[in-house]
């Protein structure tokens, strides 16, 4: 075992802007401030569970209709055909554009899941104590908070193409009603990350105090 | 809350003498909170953490200079890439075209308002306002000019980190080609070259860029740090030198009572 203290324990805390060590006394009533850049210190982030987990279920909820109701309305020639983050999926198997494919389904549907299941696996472990590896936790807390933008692609394409296809009555493809759940739901699965904090993660593996 | 910041300042002081000492030197990971004691690592080499494997600090050749080059470059190239159409659609004779602004306008015009509010910040304003004030503090540490806006912008530039989603976009650019593909004959615009480039320039810009270095310069407005803890209060013959280090130690606790 690695000999390994926590800041925490030796009465520091590292700033979370600017990552600089500072001492740190541990008392929630005391306002401490960063000496070089002058943001609040906290040794964790203050109520960083409750709010992760607001913001998860805030997000799991949009995240509903974000799939049922169409993402994007295609009219062609007067033919309006409204389509799913899923059936666009389904469409681009069709044209055999497979890559294209798996990218907007990694991107749009299974990235946001697994970022939701991921954060919740990570909430249950810190409050039940849960014995998983912490190593692979944070690892995969990393990867959640790295692969959280890529979400964004499916809401650039939609932009992209309304303002692109707008041929009056020939084609025109315009946003439907799932793109802003959509959008919340990208933004607040990336708040969610944010106020997480991964210093909870190792807290009992510790052998110190 | 009777108790004023100084005050824990020093009753701190005494319990952790031993190490109040070497603080400078000390660091912990921000993802597992160990705490380790800072290695002199060389040039273009990242140190991590050995318990959890974050990403810690790096050494980087230059970076002021450089990611100064490279953010001007980017500033440069970000005008064209908003400007100018990025993809071009021909079809049944008729043509369009499509610009970074007019993607946005075209959510915002079919009332989605919210959502082009965040196409807009994700392609164009977060990635401009971070260029810009990545730029205007790199111009100010090179130039030897020390504000307390400095200090802010850099803050500020560390807070929108993250939400600048230029690669994402050109993904989703190439997707909305394909997409388009069966529909009608699509072409590559001017601005897509310019997109690309700053894109590239964004990327180099995080690549060379050393965020700790420039924090001990605005810190101590020096490239090597000087541990202000080690130098004792009352040195008996003051040098030349210790004086603007304590002196250096009294504004910073002024700054600290002010708050």
């Amino acid at each position: 075992m690695m000999d390994v203290r926590s800041a925490r324990s030796l009465g520091m805390a590292s700033c979370s802007l600017c990552h600089k060590l500072c001492r740190f006394v541990d008392n929630d009533e005391i306002a401490q401030y960063c000496p070089r850049c002058g943001t609040r210190l906290y040794s964790r982030y203050p109520n960083s569970v409750v709010h992760t987990w607001a913001l998860l279920i805030t997000a799991a909820i949009c995240f509903l209709p974000a799939n049922l109701y169409p993402i994007m309305v295609v009219s062609q020639l007067g033919n309006d055909t409204p389509s799913t983050i899923f059936g666009g999926v389904v469409a681009l198997v069709h044209h055999g554009a497979y890559g294209i494919a798996a990218v907007v389904f990694i991107a749009s549907l299974a990235v946001p899941f697994l970022k939701l299941i991921g954060l919740v696996i990570l909430l249950i472990k810190i409050q039940i104590g849960w014995h998983l590896n912490a190593s692979q936790c944070t690892s995969m807390y990393r990867m959640i908070e790295f692969i959280g933008r890529w979400s964004m692609l499916d809401i650039f394409v939609i932009a992209l193409l309304a303002a692109l296809v707008n041929l009056g009555a020939v084609a025109r493809i315009e946003a439907g009603p799932a793109a802003t759940a959509f959008g919340l739901t990208v933004v607040l699965t990336m708040l969610a990350a944010m106020t997480f904090d991964p210093r909870l993660i190792w807290d009992k593996e510790v052998g110190d105090e | 809350m009777s108790v004023s910041v100084k005050d824990v300042m020093v009753t701190s002081d005494i319990k952790q003498n031993a190490l109040y000492q070497e603080e400078g030197e000390w660091l912990a990971c921000h993802e597992c909170d160990a705490v380790f004691i800072k290695q002199a690592i060389d040039v273009r080499f990242d140190a991590y953490c050995p318990r959890c494997g974050c990403h810690l600090y790096a050494s980087r050749p230059d970076t002021v200079r450089r990611t100064l080059a490279l953010s001007l470059t980017g500033l440069i190239l970000f005008f064209p890439a908003v400007l100018l159409p990025i993809i071009g659609l021909d079809v049944l004779g008729m043509s369009n075209s499509a610009t970074l602004i007019a993607a946005v306008l075209a959510l915002f015009n079919e009332g989605y308002w919210w959502t082009s509010f965040l196409v807009l910040a994700c392609s164009i304003a977060v990635p401009f306002i971070e260029m810009l004030s990545l730029t205007l503090v790199l111009i100010a540490i090179s130039l030897d000019h020390y504000n307390p806006w400095v200090k802010s912008m850099f803050k500020f530039w560390h807070l929108l980190k993250g939400w600048g989603m230029l690669e994402v976009y050109l993904i989703g650019v190439l997707v909305s080609m394909v997409k388009l593909l069966d529909m009608a004959s699509v072409h590559i615009g001017l601005g897509l070259y310019a997109f690309i480039g700053m894109l590239l320039m964004t990327l180099l810009m995080t690549l060379s860029l050393d965020t700790e270095e420039v924090w001990e310069f605005l810190e101590h407005g020096i490239h090597a740090p000087v541990p202000y803890e080690a130098v004792p209060a009352s040195v008996p013959t003051a040098r030349e030198d210790d004086q603007v280090i304590t002196e250096r130690y009294a504004l910073k606790e002024e700054g600290l009572n002010k708050r």
